[in-house]
């Protein structure tokens, strides 16, 4: 056999294993699972057909810029989509992602999640880079009315740091990688652009499959 | 001399197959928003890359680490290496927002400052591998036998 069809054979032989492996191996993980997570930390119509899952961090300024395009989406199909927030705190990249979590876990308790959600990534660019953000976080709880010994007891209490950490590995379960991660009816998008991209695309295809008749408002 | 060279087309290949397997193995969007981080190529470039990327890293790893076509894997992998310590230094320089250099699928995080030393120190091990052709222990030398 010559030298060229050696190689050729050679390299075939290594490759179709090699794709095949991939394959085999990508299935078998198979694709990003549904699994809910029952939680204050949703909005939108409670039979939506369309559940969207948002992983993010507090801290992560890609998961701010990444509210414009997942609130146009909830104001264009708002009455089939239902959107979940989940943590996904970077805790090496981010220093106060974990304790924003914990106090925005502990408005979800007192119903308000959104509100704490909303204004700490609206103001995430003067807390994200103070040298203690703990009484800023304390002073949004303040000015939102929480109650105060509850938020302290839940913010001590051990099952909180717990529910996030479970939501993060319920993240790195579906193969998330990077904030803010985004499924929707279990197709995964990552960041911002891609939703804007492709989301409508994407809610109005589960739509189609649900035989439901897109309600789309431009 | 042969048995450094071994060592270094080893670790070589492998870096590459680890980084293209942990791609791989994750939803194609997660290394298709890196590439999107680094801003530097739009819709539908990006996905053309974000699939492509991982598989010629996975096979020119394996290559590398067999000793098959050393030095075709080697070039191939050089080529890589340039665009992706370019791109970093870009990123650096243009102060993109990334504080993780993506390079590694889920598996190990490496700031961009991070990777950029890394694939310096792959770039050299890389050019090695093309100037030396090490035969020790590689399908090259079964199959010219």
């Amino acid at each position: 056999m010559s030298i060229g069809k050696r190689y050729i054979f050679t390299g075939t032989a290594l490759v179709v294993p090699l794709v095949a492996l991939v394959i085999v191996v990508r299935l078998m993980h198979g694709a990003p699972s549904q699994e809910h997570f029952e939680n204050l930390k949703i909005k939108g119509p409670h039979h939506a057909p369309i559940h969207m899952i948002v992983y993010s961090d507090f801290q992560c300024p890609a998961c701010q810029s990444a509210l414009v395009p997942i609130e146009e989406l909830r104001s264009q199909f708002s009455d089939v989509l239902q959107i979940e927030f989940r943590h996904f705190p970077l805790e090496r990249a981010h220093r106060w992602t974990v304790i924003a979590a914990s106090f925005a876990e502990c408005a979800a308790e007192q119903g308000k999640f959104w509100e704490f959600h909303d204004r700490m990534f609206s103001e995430q660019p003067m807390w994200s880079k103070s040298e203690d953000a703990l009484p800023v976080f304390a002073n949004y709880a303040q000015e939102l009315n929480l109650n105060r010994q509850a938020l302290e007891q839940c913010l001590e209490n051990p099952k909180t740091l717990t529910k996030i950490r479970s939501e993060r590995a319920m993240g790195e379960k579906q193969n998330v990688q990077s904030t803010p991660t985004i499924f929707i009816n279990g197709h995964p998008l990552v960041g911002g652009l891609q939703l804007k991209m492709q989301g409508r695309e994407v809610v109005l295809e589960e739509l189609k499959k649900l035989g439901v008749k897109p309600a789309a408002k431009n | 001399m042969p048995f450094i060279l071994l060592v270094l087309r080893l670790f070589l290949g492998g870096v590459f197959v680890y980084a293209g397997w942990g791609k791989l193995m994750a939803p194609i969007e997660n290394f298709v928003a890196v590439i999107e981080a680094y801003q530097f190529l739009k819709p539908p470039f990006t996905w053309l890359v974000g699939n492509i990327v991982p598989w010629l890293e996975l096979i020119f790893g394996m290559f590398l680490t067999l000793g098959f076509l050393t030095r075709t894997s080697a070039a191939s992998l050089t080529v890589f290496l340039l665009v992706f310590i370019l791109l970093l230094l870009r990123s650096i320089l243009l102060h993109l927002p990334i504080s993780e250099c993506g390079c590694f699928g889920a598996g190990i995080t490496l700031a961009p400052w991070q990777a950029l030393i890394l694939d310096a120190g792959l770039l050299i091990i890389s050019l090695i591998m093309i100037w030396s052709r090490p035969r020790l222990l590689s399908l090259d030398e079964k199959l010219h036998k």
